[in-house]
């Protein structure tokens, strides 16, 4: 085939299915996010701080449920160590997490009438943010130890 | 159930294989998410459901404007110390 008659195919061609990959990946986001993306769904701090913290729950129950429905009487799996692992590491962030949330509330609570940003909030701020974070980064090890299980 | 399964893998690997394209193209946030709600779903259809509920739970906030109470934290909070709690004391490992 002569090369000019494959360059007028091979660049429609080619032009064609990267848009095509371009509207799935459009479409995969609305409908990904549409359904189960809670953190997605979130508007504020205190709604994606629930909704980071829910998931790692919804993940932590998937996890508890995985390990009781293998036999009692056996040591646990290679797989099972690498959750309680990842799960021993999560906890401790989660409740960091929950706590962080708490002083961030009691910072917009506290703050003086008419005002809208303080010393206090902005550090409950910074440190919400840094919680959220590490959360994210501990919580999706122990959904990658969920996914590794057999 | 089993075609329920096996549809609920395909949405798995269809939303990883999106999930590394959005990270590196759209928005690395929204791929992880997606690949965080890929990875759930594979772990079982009731996982799926939760999240679907709960994804469902914070729509309805963001629609009514308001930030989750002290109640639904600390429901959230007893649930995850009793999936810990259960997760912690399953059978211990040969080297324990």
């Amino acid at each position: 085939m002569p090369r000019h008659t494959r360059s007028r195919i091979f660049w429609p061609g080619a032009g064609f299915l990267l848009t095509l990959v371009a509207l799935i990946v459009c479409c995969a986001n609305l409908i990904g996010c549409a359904s189960t993306n809670p953190i997605g769904a979130a508007a504020d701090l205190d709604q994606r701080a629930y909704a980071t913290y829910g998931s790692f729950v919804i993940a932590e129950e998937q996890a508890a449920q995985l390990l009781q429905s293998q036999n009692p009487m056996a040591a646990l799996t290679e797989a099972g160590k690498a959750i309680q692992r990842a799960d021993a590491k999560a906890k401790p962030t989660a409740d960091a997490l929950v706590q962080a949330i708490r002083d961030y509330d009691a910072a917009v609570k506290s703050l003086p009438a008419g005002a809208t940003t303080s010393d206090t909030l902005t550090a409950a701020n910074t440190h919400l943010t840094q919680w959220l974070a590490t959360a994210q980064t501990d919580f999706q090890a122990l959904i990658a130890a969920l996914h590794s299980a057999p | 159930m089993n075609t329920v399964l096996m549809s609920l893998e395909l949405v798995a690997d269809f939303l990883s294989t999106v999930a590394a394209a959005t990270a590196t193209f759209i928005n690395p946030v929204v791929g992880e998410v997606l690949n965080a709600g890929a990875a759930l779903i594979r772990s079982g259809d009731a996982a799926a459901t939760d999240l679907q509920t709960f994804t469902q739970q914070i729509r309805a906030m963001h629609n009514a404007g308001r930030d989750p109470t002290e109640d639904e934290w600390n429901a959230l909070k007893a649930r995850s110390d009793a999936a810990h709690s259960v997760i912690q004391n399953t059978a211990p490992s040969a080297d324990s």
